[in-house]
């Protein structure tokens, strides 16, 4: 049932990584991104909870300190409250979201909000690391005059209680501050007293790990260490399940190739969406376990440590230490990379990490990867079993992170900073992953990669199986037909552009939608040596066949291309709307395109002289 | 033989449009349904626009 009244509307408030994304998981059923580290959010996002009385709109805002914004993802909040958004109204209530770790620091952030003189409801969050002898709710709701619920962002029935009271703040309204005027500082310093919150409360265990974890010599080894065997990992752990994926994809081609009578219907099906969007289906397994190695490093709160170990080589290239997350996020995909430098207060820094973001292997050149990989490096192993398509999967991810930082050194010399900024970022506690969120992260990658294959490839691949079916072949054409359909003629006629750089016509090919998302490039050669062979087996051993047509170097071409490759459309027009420039899209389509053929042309002529064509 | 190109040819039109509605900028999307009000049915408009709102077309979408 739902109310003919409009929802009330509670703002969720917090310091960066106290949990609130969790919580509102939690309340509202949805499934934003969570992760054990500050700024994941950097856009406000609602959801609605109902009941029988009323229904409640919740509003999960950026992550701040203070009511004094530094970046733009805190100006979001503090406009939204301080009703400086046009055409909305600010918050009723307020539900401000306490990490019971570090409360100590996030009472600041209490004390300035009882300025506003709005209703507050407290939530005392993480308390299954609390001591229960050192605080509780009620203790800090006496003190604090604001009535506390305590909450387990990481349990599944964690916020129960809190979500029962904000249904019943439609009957029962929330504390006002008791005295709004007062001083936040006076208050702040009043509170902590009464608690006994003279120093932040121990996390022992954290402190021993991150002895080692941050150590200056250690620390980088164990990065380094914990990212090669993630490369290891994708390429061996995967190999089974592709396996399994290649079987199926090969008894649906043959069970379609029975069925269907010969004519333009089969070969749509076969050569079109098996060959092609099947194709790119096969690498799901390998983007499943880089995103599962993601998602268990960010929630045991690792990944912080790993920005303050690069802090200081990033600051070496011109790089702000927080451009770590958004760089980061990029390793999945460049736009919530891009969306996350609004935690950067610097224009400049921030552009510059705009730039640089899309250098970052996204996880839609994966497949690219491990299509070439797998066809011309040999799965052999290599001393201290070492395997070596997993270290060359490695090498081009460090080639990316080098050539992102050598452009942003490159960018910071045009750019000069106005000021030295330094990294500031608050270590969570060390925890053991909630494989609910791993679960739960590993589903909406599947759905994500998909919903892509389903839609957007898909389409792509019919109208590159129309390009590459069409026109017919002339009487008397000795060549395969595909070479006078409309993709044969527009690969032949862009060829000498990229001959200098070692491709073939089917490659130029496939480089045109790929500019719409990536992995198509896999589909478009499945699809293009499928119609341009006599078998249909083709369509689920394309790795054989490029091995078998493709020279060496062509093939180190063009994974040289792709890591540095222009980005997809997507990204381009985000850079556009974030900068709100589109000579800075076009910039970035440029200099991507330029490093790209240049890495192309010099590793083709690298390998030419060593391998011979 | 005659079906095999009529489902074709249907496959091929409808992946055109879904797939113009996906990568064309959704600024040019509102230009040419501005374009086409009154010439092509408002449902036809309002999918190709992707139910964003510009608030000068009528209907709404």
């Amino acid at each position: 049932m739902t109310s003919i009244f409009p929802p009330a509307r509670v703002a969720m408030l917090g310091s960066p990584n106290c949990g609130k994304s969790a919580l509102f998981n939690l309340l509202t059923g949805a499934n934003q991104k969570i992760a054990n580290y500050a700024g994941v959010t950097v856009e406000r996002k609602s959801g609605f909870l109902k009941s029988s009385k009323g229904m409640v709109e919740v509003i999960d805002l950026p992550g701040l300190y203070s009511l004094n914004p530094r970046t733009p993802d805190e100006a979001i909040t503090v406009n939204f409250l301080t009703g400086q958004v046009a055409g909305e109204a600010p918050p009723e209530r307020l539900l401000v979201v306490l990490d019971v770790t570090h409360l100590q620091r996030q009472l600041r952030l209490l004390a300035a909000l009882a300025s506003l003189d709005k209703p507050v409801l407290v939530a005392l969050n993480m308390m299954d690391r609390a001591n229960p002898a050192q605080i509780t709710a009620a203790k800090l709701s006496a003190v604090t005059g604001f009535e506390v619920v305590e909450t387990i962002g990481v349990r599944a029935d964690g916020a129960a209680a809190l979500q029962q009271r904000l249904l019943a703040s439609c009957d029962r309204p929330l504390d006002k501050p008791a005295s709004p005027t007062r001083d936040p500082q006076a208050l702040y310093q009043e509170w902590v007293d009464a608690l006994g919150l003279t120093h932040v409360l121990a996390v022992t265990r954290s402190e021993r790990l991150d002895r080692l974890v941050l150590h200056p010599l250690w620390g980088p080894c164990l990065l380094a260490v914990i990212l090669f065997l993630t490369f290891q990992a994708v390429f061996s752990w995967a190999q089974p399940f592709m396996h399994g994926i290649s079987a199926v994809l090969a008894m649906v081609s043959d069970l379609l190739t029975t069925w269907l009578p010969e004519g333009p219907v089969r070969s749509l099906v076969v050569n079109g969406v098996v060959a092609g969007a099947g194709t790119v289906l096969l690498f799901l397994p390998q983007i499943l376990l880089l995103f599962a190695f993601i998602i268990v490093l960010e929630d045991s709160g690792y990944l912080p440590r790993a920005a303050f170990l690069l802090d200081r080589l990033m600051s070496g290239v011109g790089l702000s230490g927080r451009a770590f997350i958004p760089l980061l996020s990029s390793f999945a995909c460049a736009i919530p990379g891009i969306l996350a430098t609004r935690t950067i207060p610097d224009q400049r820094d921030r552009t510059i990490t705009i730039l640089i973001a899309p250098l970052m292997t996204c996880s839609a050149r994966l497949p690219v990867y491990a299509l070439l990989i797998g066809a011309f490096i040999p799965n052999q192993t290599l001393a201290y079993g070492i395997n070596l398509q997993g270290l060359v999967l490695f090498i081009l991810y460090t080639l990316g992170i080098v050539g992102a930082f050598g452009m942003a050194f490159i960018f910071s010399r045009f750019r000069k900073a106005q000021a030295t900024q330094s990294l500031s970022m608050e270590l969570p506690s060390y925890h053991w992953p909630v494989w609910r969120h791993l679960a739960l992260g590993l589903w909406q990658r599947t759905l994500i990669f998909v919903n892509r294959v389903g839609g957007t490839i898909l389409l792509l691949m019919i109208a590159v199986w129309f390009l590459s079916s069409f026109p017919a072949p002339p009487a008397g054409a000795t060549q395969a037909p595909i070479e006078y359909s409309f993709a044969g003629q527009l690969g032949t006629w862009l060829l000498p552009v990229f001959k200098p750089i070692g491709f073939g016509w089917q490659i130029v090919v496939a480089l045109i939608p790929g500019l719409a998302a990536r992995e198509v490039v896999v589909g478009v050669l499945g699809t293009v040596y499928a119609l341009g062979g006599s078998a249909s087996d083709i369509s689920v051993s394309l790795a054989p066949m490029i091995a078998s047509s493709w020279t060496l170097p062509t093939a180190l071409a063009l994974l040289a291309w792709y890591v540095y490759a222009p980005q997809c459309l997507s990204t381009l027009a985000v850079v556009r709307r974030e900068t709100n420039s589109l000579k800075m899209s076009l910039f970035l389509a440029a200099y991507q395109f330029a490093l790209a053929y240049l890495a192309a042309w010099l590793t083709y002529h690298w390998a030419l002289r060593y391998w011979g064509l | 033989m005659w079906l095999q190109w009529a489902i074709v040819s249907a496959v091929g039109v409808v992946s055109a449009g879904l797939l113009a509605q996906r990568l064309v900028p959704l600024s040019w999307r509102i230009t040419l349904a501005h374009k086409l009000n009154g010439k092509v049915p408002d449902r036809l408009r309002i999918w190709w626009v992707g139910r964003v709102g510009c608030g000068d077309c009528a209907p709404k979408h």
